[in-house]
């Protein structure tokens, strides 16, 4: 034998060596591993870590004291551009993420120590979608379950793959995205079934719904909409019928209470956005929503705002927290907004706890503080062929859906908040067509602060915002708080910033080179922990950088798709 | 007739024995009434007309069924050549531009709005000021009466507007002529009344390959023969041409907006709702999206970067969103801001 040719065969063998052991050491994401998530501290296993929507890290590794010493590990490329709002999951040194463009939905599989790729499956997506999935073909992560990864899709598909290859075990066409309809939220597992919000209705017209499949063979189990058809309770919100296109997408991830099996849900914006097309309160758009997780059945609402005529979306997360106020104990959901209020309701009854604001930039009304019933302030609605009128918050929102996030040992919720403001009217001689934006609305973003991004840490408890760390831009970049006294801040510049979690001061920060736009998560790898960053931007929705001077320099950042890995310095 | 005859030299497609059997294929939806079904007692006035066209150029009609519902996958079938003819198409430029494939026919009909409403409750739309109208629910129709500042209430199908117009629901029906028709042949109670709004009226036709230059010149001429009788007939016979009622003279509600040159008013209001997030109401650009009043470009540049959007930017491509003539206004209106 030739030493060239013995020096091939070595190298083809040492091609055949699997680049890791993961696919050995796979252990099933099982319905009781994932009512533990809490507590398996090594782990990310959904998308918001656990069913009570925290995305708090039990980690302390890495901690306030030595996170200077944090360095990347190594850089993951996606391979798309500009629409990177992935949150990845990690279950036992395999992460999972997702990227996508207008032509594809993409997920990977990557080694989570040595970010080498494992798998990678992609779905076309075909050429006639609607012009929201144009503007926003975004997918935010998949959920495991046993041996499967599950996503959604833009041609509004739910598909499960073989977390090991890859492969494709089922499919399962959710709705027709000739309506409109798409997915961008990542699934939610609970016991056994996997339940997905549709994306879409709020801007495209049709209904919005929560649906559920059986996470074995993709089969529909339930449906619930977020608009009453006529004879439903509710229907009789909204005037000449129009709930036949009310939208109220459910966009964003839900939570789940495995006490009482109930999953929470914030709806959107009715459709379409000019608010008298649609006279009424718009039920059950711009909601808390409760719904049984066995049947999809709706046990109670409360809704944030009626005949929503801005936009406000209240499809955050509804963070599961037992409150302590006056001494006394509230089994509750608290849901940070657009609106620019941390709503508490109380999650066995629906019941209105309290709303108390976290922005300063607000002009369109409020809650009454002991009945949570609005009160708007007159002349911010817009009319029909009238001038702009300036409305605060935008109508990206005091918050949006960028999830905030809860310390339990700080008892601070850790919200990404905006202090700006737009003015905002209809278009006169409004002309539409199947498929188009159905807004009928036109927006210029501004801010009358120098810093309009504000991380603000509002004690639960309290009722009341104890500090904030503030940011030139508005922060639609992730959080994400750990048991090291930490809590991580993305911004639309570029940077990953760490401040202590008790008084907000930096300790950290790091230059990603391209917007911070994804999940910021933590897990663990042979006792080491590591901090990783989704990010690259999502370009066409940061538009809302408008005219607005202070924001030029950084809407001129470049775009990218990446996940940066960090560690402690060896 | 010999000049037909050697036109459609290009549809021998089939033989029968030792005949050859000249054949018109045609596209058509299996189940979309009044304009096709595969129902042979009730088969729909366009297969009708595309029949009476075949025999006016000694063919025979054939039907490749196929939903019309996705018009790409439908056309698709034409472009293929599955069938050499598809009926029922707007023949504007805002759908055709962006149709290279494709040659239009004259046209065989004028699709317009107009009100149905009962025979008794007064002969103009002034009568029913005040008055509820229905309509399906994000259609032309559903605009018309909302931009007039009429009571509406939305329905999700054209049946489930009339089902509401005979229940006394609504007091009118606000819908496509070609729906109106064939509900007054059945429903002699009732009358319609056409909105005063031109510039919505669609002329229809038929179209083939563009390849087929020459099938489209004898489509044409027979049209033209057929426009005397049978063409009337059979669109008397679906009550297409019984809803087709002289324009009221009742003037639209007048906008309050500034006025905009009347083709611009489409590309006013697509521009503001489709495009001016990202570039500005004055079109001026904004950080994340260019400076549209200094494109140097021409016209076409302006449409091809429409239509495909600028990979790796946030121009995302608008094909099939926005028709082609709407493109070219919006750019005529840019430059007018």
């Amino acid at each position: 034998m030739s030493s060239l040719a013995r020096f091939v065969l070595v190298v083809l063998a040492l091609l055949f060596i699997p680049t890791s052991a993961p696919a050995a050491d796979w252990r099933d994401v099982t319905d009781d591993r994932l009512l533990k998530a809490d507590s398996d501290a090594a782990n990310w296993l959904m998308y918001n870590r656990t069913y009570s929507g925290w995305r708090y890290s039990p980690l302390d590794l890495v901690n306030s004291s030595n996170v200077k010493k944090l360095v990347p590990k190594f850089i993951f490329a996606g391979g798309t551009l500009g629409d990177q709002q992935t949150t990845p999951v990690v279950n036992d040194g395999v992460m999972f993420t997702t990227s996508t463009s207008l032509v594809l939905n993409r997920v990977q599989a990557v080694d989570a120590v040595t970010g080498a790729l494992l798998w990678k499956h992609d779905r076309k997506i075909p050429e006639d979608v609607g012009a929201l999935v144009r503007v926003i073909p975004h997918n935010r992560g998949v959920a495991l379950y046993k041996n499967r990864v599950i996503f959604g899709t833009l041609d509004a598909h739910l598909v499960a793959l073989d977390a090991k290859t890859g492969k494709q075990i089922w499919e399962t066409k959710i709705a027709d995205y000739g309506d409109g309809y798409f997915v961008s939220a990542a699934p939610l597992i609970a016991r056994g079934r996997v339940v997905v919000g549709i994306a879409g209705p709020g801007e495209m017209g049709p209904r919005g719904f929560v649906e559920a499949f059986d996470a074995e063979t993709g089969k529909s189990q339930w449906r619930w909409y977020t608009v009453p058809a006529a004879g439903e309770p509710g229907s009789e919100t909204w005037s000449a019928d129009t709930w036949k296109i009310g939208g109220g997408a459910v966009w964003h991830a839900g939570t789940y209470d495995p006490a009482t099996n109930l999953l929470y849900f914030g709806t959107g914006n009715p459709a379409p956005w000019i608010a008298d097309m649609r006279k009424g309160d718009n039920l059950y758009t711009m909601s808390a929503v409760a719904l049984d997780a066995d049947t999809g059945k709706l046990k109670w609402h409360f809704q944030y705002l009626p005949n929503d005529p801005w936009d406000y979306d209240t499809t955050a997360e509804h963070h599961i927290i037992d409150v302590v106020r006056n001494g006394q104990t509230h089994k509750a959901v608290v849901q940070a907004n657009k609106l620019g209020f941390v709503y508490t309701l109380d999650r066995i009854t629906g019941k209105f706890l309290s709303a108390v604001p976290f922005i300063k930039s607000l002009n369109w009304g409020a809650p009454d503080p002991n009945t949570g019933k609005v009160t708007e302030q007159p002349g911010r609605r817009p009319t029909m062929g009238g001038p702009p009128v300036e409305v605060c918050p935008s109508l990206l929102g005091g918050t949006g859906w960028q999830p905030k996030v809860f310390n339990p040992k700080t008892n601070y919720l850790y919200i990404p908040a905006n202090e700006f403001c737009m003015r905002y009217a209809y278009v006169a001689d409004l002309t539409y067509k199947r498929g188009q934006l159905f807004t009928g609305v036109t927006t210029e973003h501004f801010s009358r602060n120098e810093q309009a991004g504000v991380l603000r840490a509002f004690d639960v408890n309290q009722n009341k915002v104890v500090w904030e760390w503030s940011n030139r831009t508005p922060l639609i970049s992730h959080t994400l708080s750990t048991a090291g006294n930490l809590v991580f801040q993305g911004t639309a510049e570029g940077k990953v910033v760490a401040v202590d979690a008790k008084d907000g001061k930096e300790l950290w920060s790091f230059n990603l080179g391209t917007p911070q736009s994804g999940g910021i998560i933590s897990y663990a790898v042979d006792g080491k922990q590591y901090i990783a960053v989704a990010a690259g931007g999502t370009l066409r929705s940061q538009v809302w950088f408008g005219k607005e001077p202070k924001w030029a320099e950084a809407a001129r950042v470049n775009y990218g798709d990446i996940i940066v890995v960090f560690g402690l310095a060896d | 007739m010999t000049a037909l005859v050697l036109a459609v030299a290009t549809l021998l497609v089939a033989t029968a024995g030792d005949a050859q059997v000249r054949q018109l294929r045609l596209c058509a939806d299996p189940s979309n009434p009044p304009f096709s079904s595969q129902d042979a007692s009730e088969p729909g006035f366009e297969v009708e007309i595309a029949r009476a066209i075949a025999a006016a150029l000694g063919a025979e009609l054939t039907v490749y069924w196929f939903p019309t519902v996705r018009e790409i996958a439908a056309l698709r079938q034409l472009y293929e050549g599955r069938c050499d003819l598809i009926m029922g198409l707007p023949l504007t430029s805002r759908f055709a531009d962006d149709k290279p494939r494709l040659a239009f026919t004259a046209p065989y009909y004028v699709m317009r709005h107009v009100a149905v409403t009962p025979t008794v409750g007064g002969a103009s739309l002034d009568t029913l000021q005040g008055r509820l109208f229905g309509v399906q629910a994000m259609t032309l129709a559903d605009q018309l009466v909302y931009e007039r500042g009429w009571r509406r209430k939305v329905y999700v199908t054209p049946d489930d507007v009339f089902a509401a117009l005979m229940r006394s629901e609504v007091d009118a029906a606000v819908v496509e002529s070609t729906f109106a028709g064939p509900f007054l042949k059945k429903h002699p109670g009732f009358q319609a009344l056409a909105l005063a709004d031109p510039q919505r009226d669609f002329a229809i036709g038929a179209a083939v390959r563009k390849t087929d230059a020459d099938l489209k010149d004898a489509i044409d001429r027979a049209l033209e023969q057929l426009r005397a009788r049978a063409l009337p007939d059979i669109l008397l016979r679906y009550g297409v041409l019984l809803a087709q009622a002289a324009p009221s003279p009742t003037p639209p509600t007048a906008s309050p907006v500034p006025p905009v040159a009347a083709e611009l008013r489409y590309a006013r209001s697509t521009y503001l709702t489709q495009c001016s997030q990202c570039h500005g109401t004055d079109a001026r650009g904004t950080p994340a999206a260019a400076n549209l009043k200094a494109f140097k470009g021409s016209e076409d540049d302006f449409l091809r970067i429409v239509r495909n959007g600028r990979p790796g930017t946030a121009m995302t491509p608008w094909k099939g969103l926005i028709d082609d003539d709407d493109i070219r206004n919006i750019a005529r209106y840019i430059k007018g801001l």
